[in-house]
């Protein structure tokens, strides 16, 4: 079991870094192309969420990967103002509330997803992927 | 985020969108659609087919931009997005309140 752990700055621009780390595992575990892409959602999405409940004298926030058999665990932890995850509503198409769509896409996506946050101390979503037995040519 | 080629294709304004839309590229790409709807065009085609990556921020923008275009009398039609990007507009439920093409409308 391989553990990756990095720290990144909370600035929009690390978001694609993270996105790349992310293709990379998954790619040397094997992941086929389509889940490769939903990973890279879902990491974004995460981070996403992390810059967005940040705290100004948030400077970072971390990205673990785990490396197990058949599945990859990643968490990414942030220090933020937290979230009451049942609270957030799905977001609406025709009005005004857009929100939600990127816990909305992790759960769609990721075979398991676990959301542990509190008010000003911060969140830490923990998402995993199976490899699937399916393999593409 | 890069756009360039916007065309004036009678009534239709294209504009080719390239690269990867997130929290980052993000308002590059809305000043870009925006820009455009100035233009009063009645229909918006976004150009997909160099778009690698768009996760929920630009989808956030892109309802955000077509609910603005509908009040206008305005539409945006997104051309040949690639399967990952087509993937979320499906989830998301996004392709039933914009029109998604796979080549441009004549």
């Amino acid at each position: 079991m391989d553990s990756i752990k990095l720290t990144l700055p909370t600035k929009p621009e690390y978001v694609s870094l993270a996105r790349l780390t992310i293709a990379s595992v998954a790619n040397n575990m094997g992941f086929s192309i389509g889940d490769v892409e939903d990973l890279k959602v879902a990491v974004s999405e995460a981070c996403t969420n992390a810059l967005n409940h940040s705290k100004n004298s948030d400077t970072t926030y971390d990205l673990t990967y785990v490396v197990e058999n058949q599945k990859l665990v990643f968490t990414v932890t942030d220090r933020g103002v937290g979230f009451e995850p049942e609270s957030v509503a799905m977001p609406d198409l025709n009005g005004k509330q857009l929100g939600g769509f990127g816990l909305f896409i992790i759960k769609s996506l990721m075979d398991r997803v676990e959301i542990i946050s509190e008010r000003g101390s911060g969140t830490s979503i923990t998402m995993i992927k199976n490899l699937s037995t399916t393999h593409e040519v | 985020m890069s756009s360039k080629n916007i065309n004036e294709m009678g009534k239709t304004n294209m504009v080719c969108i390239k690269g990867e839309i997130d929290i980052y590229s993000i308002e590059k790409f809305r000043d870009t659609i925006e820009k455009i709807i100035k233009t009063q065009a009645p229909e918006i085609i976004l150009d997909c087919s160099e778009l690698s990556y768009m996760d929920s921020t630009g989808m956030g923008v892109l309802i955000e931009l077509r609910n603005k275009t509908k009040e206008m009398g305005q539409k945006i039609i997104m051309m040949n997005p690639r399967p990952n990007i087509k993937k979320l507009l499906t989830l998301t439920g996004v392709d039933k309140i914009i029109e998604v093409i796979d080549s441009p409308v004549n």
